[in-house]
């Protein structure tokens, strides 16, 4: 239920007059509501509400005349029926494997994506928000609603690129240029889709979300086993069909947007921009939206280092064979040596994790590991900071100066870096 | 005040059973953690939700309905509502044990509410105000005890304050139907529910009972 926003009250104002009231039960379900969501984030009206709790008098016996005291034992069918009523109110993120009569869970190699979790993360902000929010201003120009729009948007861009529109339904009718621009895009759907409420912005971004989540999972190595994804709809996928026969081959690129890239990566750029917006649309309204998980970050900082390599290497090649040692700190972080060769992760326990570089020493470059018949590379440099900051630098939604860097050897390596990063975001 | 709802010791062995010795509560972080996955649309977090909380949030709803479907049904309320909208608890701000169990007693009073609105009223009024002659044995005489020293502390209340404690538990009344009922302000109707809850916690408090 959306909150009414007359009743909501102003960021830090208490609802003590209200309280009475709801520990009664004598609020409109409305009110009630909005009392949760202020008790969900004020430890004081919380306590004071249990506390008035108390003083509420227990019913004196059951409705059959039984009178009980002691509360009945958790039994282990409770979990799966509290389960089946979540589950019917709300699905499991997109693309979350279930089990399924036919068979076992998804093969493995397949996990719920970092794009499945984003998207639930930021359908569960949008069933919060009122009309009033939808409206509000949230970043470059667009408002709340016009940011959704632009994610189903680029959604239907690699949806197109996948092959699958036969799955999109009515709400295909923008999917048949997968190589438009995205702004581009956005516009146009910006237009088509002027008439749409928020409810059906919001399900619709929704479906095609949930639709792109099957659609790369099946042009996965391991797809074809035990599908058993929410909405189960099934989706025409050109792309990697080959795949299957020839064993376990590289996934086929798709240029969605102006970007080729394997379908899996498409889907963490998804998952990246996904969240961006989800925190664009929260900062608007008021909410606070958890970060992702570690594997998500780990996954979206890694592709963005895979990114940035090649244009790193271009920008510091005029100072010589080149190496830069990324430590990521933080759930998900991780440490990447970047040379001209490209980016590679260090197995974990491999990097030291707290340097002497600060000290201004740099670490002898292995041999072993060294790209090239150059096999030392005349400059060296390293560059640590916290995996989120680094993904909202990339994602443009901060500055080098505030992600407080550390950097040691050469600082011109990692500032190229940096300086970089936001290259990559988009509107 | 060192009163806790609900009864002591049904916090401490949040565990499901079996589980084995009671656990730690869990921390900010892993609350944080926990809260970050159900978000992400997790259904594995809710499960361990679950196991966390559910025997604390049964003895909350049992508390108020003492009957054990309802409970269950208020239990199962509470987790799917978490799990349907869990933006609006917050780890950073809010607490988490807390705002469940404020949320499972919001909806054992709801239960007691539509189960009450079916009885008679002059029953309902009796079992309010007034000491129930029950036998007292096979019970666990220190809950009665406390339930029968919250009804009598109704009973004790100012008859402006007793009335809308009334009206509003044992009617499906909101407060606004309260204030037009009684022909006072809306205002005045939840300012008055406040002070006898208030009331009657302060009295409960001095008379050291622990629920």
């Amino acid at each position: 239920m959306t909150v009414d926003p007359t009743i909501v009250p102003s960021p830090g104002a208490c609802m003590s007059g209200l309280l009475g009231a709801y520990v009664l039960g004598a609020c409109t379900a409305a009110e009630a509501d909005a009392v949760e969501t202020h008790l969900g984030r004020c430890v004081a009206c919380s306590a004071d509400a249990a506390e008035l709790a108390l003083a509420v008098p227990p019913l004196a016996r059951s409705a059959t005349g039984e009178a009980r005291d002691a509360p009945p034992p958790v039994e282990a069918a409770s979990l799966d029926a509290v389960l089946a009523a979540a589950l019917a109110a709300r699905p499991a993120a997109p693309g979350t494997p279930v089990r399924s009569e036919a068979g076992p869970v998804r093969a493995h190699g397949w996990q719920t994506p970092a794009y499945g979790r984003r998207v639930a993360a930021l359908d569960r902000l949008l069933v919060e928000l009122t009309p009033a929010d939808w409206t509000r201003p949230a970043v470059a120009g667009w408002s709340v609603r016009d940011l959704v729009l632009h994610l189903y948007a680029v959604d239907g861009l690699l949806l197109a690129a996948l092959g699958g529109v036969a799955g999109a339904g009515d709400a295909g009718h923008d999917l048949e240029r997968p190589d438009e621009d995205p702004v581009t895009r956005t516009e146009v759907v910006l237009a088509a889709a002027r008439e749409w409420p928020a409810e059906q912005t919001r399900r619709r971004w929704y479906e095609r979300a949930t639709l792109l989540c099957t659609a790369v999972a099946d042009t996965s190595p391991a797809s074809g086993v035990g599908v058993g994804v929410g909405v189960g709809v099934g989706v025409g996928v050109g792309v990697g069909a080959d795949a299957d026969a020839a064993g376990d081959p590289e996934p086929l690129a798709v240029t969605a947007g102006d970007w080729p890239s394997i379908p899996a990566d498409h889907l963490t750029a998804r998952g990246f921009e996904t969240w961006i917006h989800t925190r664009d649309i929260a900062a608007a309204t008021g909410f606070t939206v958890p970060d992702p998980g570690r594997d998500e970050l780990h996954t979206m900082a890694d592709l963005a280092l895979r990114l940035l390599a090649e244009p790193w290497a271009a920008a510091v090649a005029p100072t010589g064979p080149a190496a830069l040692t990324v430590t990521l700190t933080g759930p998900g972080g991780g440490t990447w040596s970047l040379d001209p060769s490209g980016v590679a992760e260090r197995p974990p326990g491999d990097a030291p994790v707290e340097p002497s570089w600060a000290a201004g020493v740099l670490p002898a470059a292995d041999p072993a590991t060294a790209p090239g018949p150059t096999a030392v590379p005349t400059v060296a440099g390293a560059v640590t900071l916290g995996i989120v900051p680094f993904c909202l630098l990339v994602g443009g939604r901060t500055t080098v100066p505030t992600v407080a860097a550390q950097v040691a050897g050469d600082e011109q390596l990692a500032a190229e870096l940096l300086a970089l990063a936001p290259s990559l975001a988009r509107p | 005040m060192a009163r806790r709802l609900p009864p002591a010791g049904a916090g401490a062995a949040d565990a499901a059973p079996g589980a084995g010795a009671a656990r730690q509560p869990p921390s900010r972080h892993e609350v944080a953690e926990l809260h970050g996955r159900l978000v992400a649309g997790d259904p594995t977090a809710l499960a361990v939700v679950h196991e966390r909380y559910s025997r604390y949030l049964l003895a909350v709803a049992t508390r108020v309905t003492r009957d054990a479907d309802a409970a269950r049904d208020v239990l199962q309320e509470v987790l799917v509502a978490f799990w349907q909208h869990p933006l609006r608890f917050d780890p950073e701000r809010g607490e988490l044990r807390t705002w469940l169990a404020v949320l499972a007693h919001r909806r054992a009073v709801d239960w007691v509410r539509r189960e009450t609105a079916r009885r008679p009223n002059d029953l309902v009024a009796r079992q309010l105000t007034e000491h129930l002659d029950e036998p007292a044995a096979d019970r666990d005489f220190l809950a009665r005890e406390d339930a029968d020293a919250v009804r009598a502390a109704v009973a004790a209340l100012p008859a402006k304050l007793r009335e809308v404690v009334e009206l509003a538990y044992f009617t499906e009344l909101t407060y606004r139907e309260v204030a037009t009922r009684l022909a006072i302000p809306e205002g005045t109707a939840k300012s008055r529910m406040r002070a006898a809850l208030s009331a009657l916690a302060l009295t409960l408090t001095r008379l050291g009972a622990a629920p």
